[in-house]
């Protein structure tokens, strides 16, 4: 499906806990965040999903297409819409820590570690999020 | 596949992703758990309500359960029930309000749903605790206004004390004033008496011995001695009565007043009765004879005497004034006084105009009143009630009858002995 994977070899390797992960985000195309293991969420400064990887789709079952452009923690997972994940994430500039969460993913409660990755001045922030 | 099997497919897929989405965006949590609590199923607005409630998130219901209602995970597994409401609505409040714009108060309904399975609805009542508390404002702003509403009607029912004694003063000054013209009177006869007294003392003791008895026979003619000797001591029991009259009349007041005594305390009515006769005197004598038929063995009872005495003066004087409209010559006002099981009953029966059908109803109703403009605030029966019933949880009613006359009782509940 998506033939441009050898371009991304170098990120094969790229781990949810990777610390330079934000830096290597923002370098990467939307094909290259797809071939990624865990779930990435690209939002801008007022909350609207940028991208919405493949991974993450996987894992919502909703499909970037009915996601992009909404507002992510209002629309498409108003759960989120607490304190440990949106309160902290728009709080700060910087922001870089993993939170423990449950999404109800077609109703089944889905335990998930959420890191939470904002820089001042950047375009996008990311929620990354992996199975925990 | 077939085309037919893609349709089911494709609709079945279809009825899952709006029932999905149903669950998404009802706006309660709904979590269904297994009997040992953990969490097969939930919506995210369940884990928007409950996330916040525990540091880490919770895959056992019991988990956040324990966290906003510990008596939640004993009634579920008290639970013998089938199937049905375990916990009905119980509303837990989670956190101070206005913190960070969360839920304040989450209500929880636990209904056990199958012989495994229970299921959780989570709502978030703040907006009805916040009701709730404009509600209980609102209640305590109305148990202000009804605590000053209620310090109104006692400066009301003291103005009305204080109109009635007004109105008795004048009358008892003319009550107090033909006495004391008798008094004056016979003192002053007494006065010229002892002068004329000592004048024959004088010339006695003056006189030569021989012309003595000649002396003693003009003197005696002179000032005029066997006609004072006769008159003297009924002018002088003229002038005690007349004190005693007066003292009376004095005393009556002082006592129908009753200032400075706010309590109750135990109460003959016999006297009450006979101080309110006394006072009032005025205002009946031009119009009726006042009869006392007092029930000799009636027992104290607990009573604010001042305000029992404006309740009986009130009643005495409408009975007059029934009796003056009604235009005939002279009635009779009736103050009675009797003994019952648990009560004691005082009646003042009046043969006046009778009180017209159609404003009976109204006799009690403040500021109601027949007289003219000026004469009467229409507080009297009004406040005479309120102080039986409200303050000594008696009655005040009467019957009536056009041209016959009316008859007010109030009965007043024996004092516990």
């Amino acid at each position: 499906m998506y033939r441009g994977m050898t371009h991304v070899a170098s990120y094969e390797t790229l781990g949810f806990d990777a610390p330079h992960l934000f830096d290597a985000l923002t370098e990467m195309t939307s094909a290259q965040r797809d071939t990624l293991p865990f779930g990435v969420v690209g939002l801008d400064d007022e909350g609207l999903v940028v991208s919405y990887n493949q991974a993450e789709a996987a894992l919502s079952g909703l499909t970037p297409s009915r996601v992009v452009g909404r507002r992510f923690f209002k629309d498409v997972a108003p759960c989120a819409d607490v304190p440990s994940v949106s309160h902290r994430f728009f709080e700060a500039d910087e922001v870089d820590e993993v939170v423990p969460f449950v999404f109800a993913l077609r109703m089944t409660p889905t335990p998930v570690r959420i890191r939470l990755l904002k820089r001042a001045g950047a375009q996008l922030g990311f929620l990354i999020v992996e199975r925990a | 596949m077939d085309n037919a099997a893609n349709r089911v497919a494709s609709d079945n897929a279809s009825t899952l992703e709006s029932l999905t989405e149903f669950l998404y965006l009802v706006p309660v949590g709904i979590v269904r758990c297994d009997g040992d609590g953990r969490i097969q199923q939930m919506n995210p607005m369940a884990v928007q309500l409950l996330l916040p409630l525990c540091k880490e998130p919770q895959l056992d219901i019991f988990g956040w359960l324990d966290r906003f209602d510990p008596n939640g995970r004993a009634a579920i597994e008290a639970y013998d029930g089938e199937c049905g409401l375990v916990r009905p609505n119980t509303r837990v409040a989670v956190r101070p309000p206005s913190e960070d714009g969360l839920p304040e108060v989450l209500s929880l309904t636990i209904t056990k749903v199958s012989a495994t399975h229970f299921m959780l609805i989570v709502s978030d009542d703040s907006e009805l605790a916040r009701k709730d508390r404009l509600l209980q404002q609102k209640h305590r702003d109305l148990e202000a206004t009804l605590r000053e509403l209620g310090e109104t009607q006692t400066q009301l029912l003291h103005a009305q004390k204080m109109e009635a004694v007004g109105q008795l003063a004048a009358g008892v000054a003319h009550e107090i004033n033909t006495p004391l013209q008798y008094i004056g009177d016979n003192l002053s006869f007494l006065n010229k008496a002892s002068t004329n007294f000592l004048a024959l003392v004088d010339a006695l003791e003056n006189c030569d011995k021989a012309t003595l008895a000649d002396t003693l026979t003009e003197t005696l003619r002179k000032r005029k001695i066997p006609f004072l000797r006769k008159r003297v001591p009924r002018a002088a029991e003229q002038a005690i009565e007349g004190i005693d009259t007066v003292s009376a009349i004095v005393s009556a007041m002082k006592e129908f007043a009753q200032p400075g005594i706010a309590d109750k305390q135990p109460t003959d009515l016999n006297r009450l009765i006979e101080v309110t006769s006394t006072v009032s005197r005025h205002e009946w004598k031009d119009v009726a004879e006042l009869v006392l038929e007092l029930d000799e063995h009636i027992p104290e009872v607990l009573t604010q005497v001042g305000e029992i005495n404006q309740v009986l003066l009130s009643l005495v004087v409408n009975a007059a004034h029934a009796i003056g409209e009604a235009a005939q010559e002279r009635g009779t006002i009736t103050m009675s006084s009797r003994t019952h099981e648990d009560h004691v009953e005082v009646a003042v029966r009046d043969d006046g105009c009778g009180i017209p059908e159609e404003i009976r109803a109204r006799v009690f109703d403040p500021f109601f009143t027949t007289k003219p403009v000026g004469s009467g605030s229409g507080q009297g029966l009004a406040i005479a009630r309120s102080i039986v019933v409200d303050k000594h949880g008696g009655t005040l009613d009467f019957e009536s009858q056009i041209d016959v006359g009316t008859t007010f009782r109030m009965r007043l509940p024996r004092a516990a002995t």
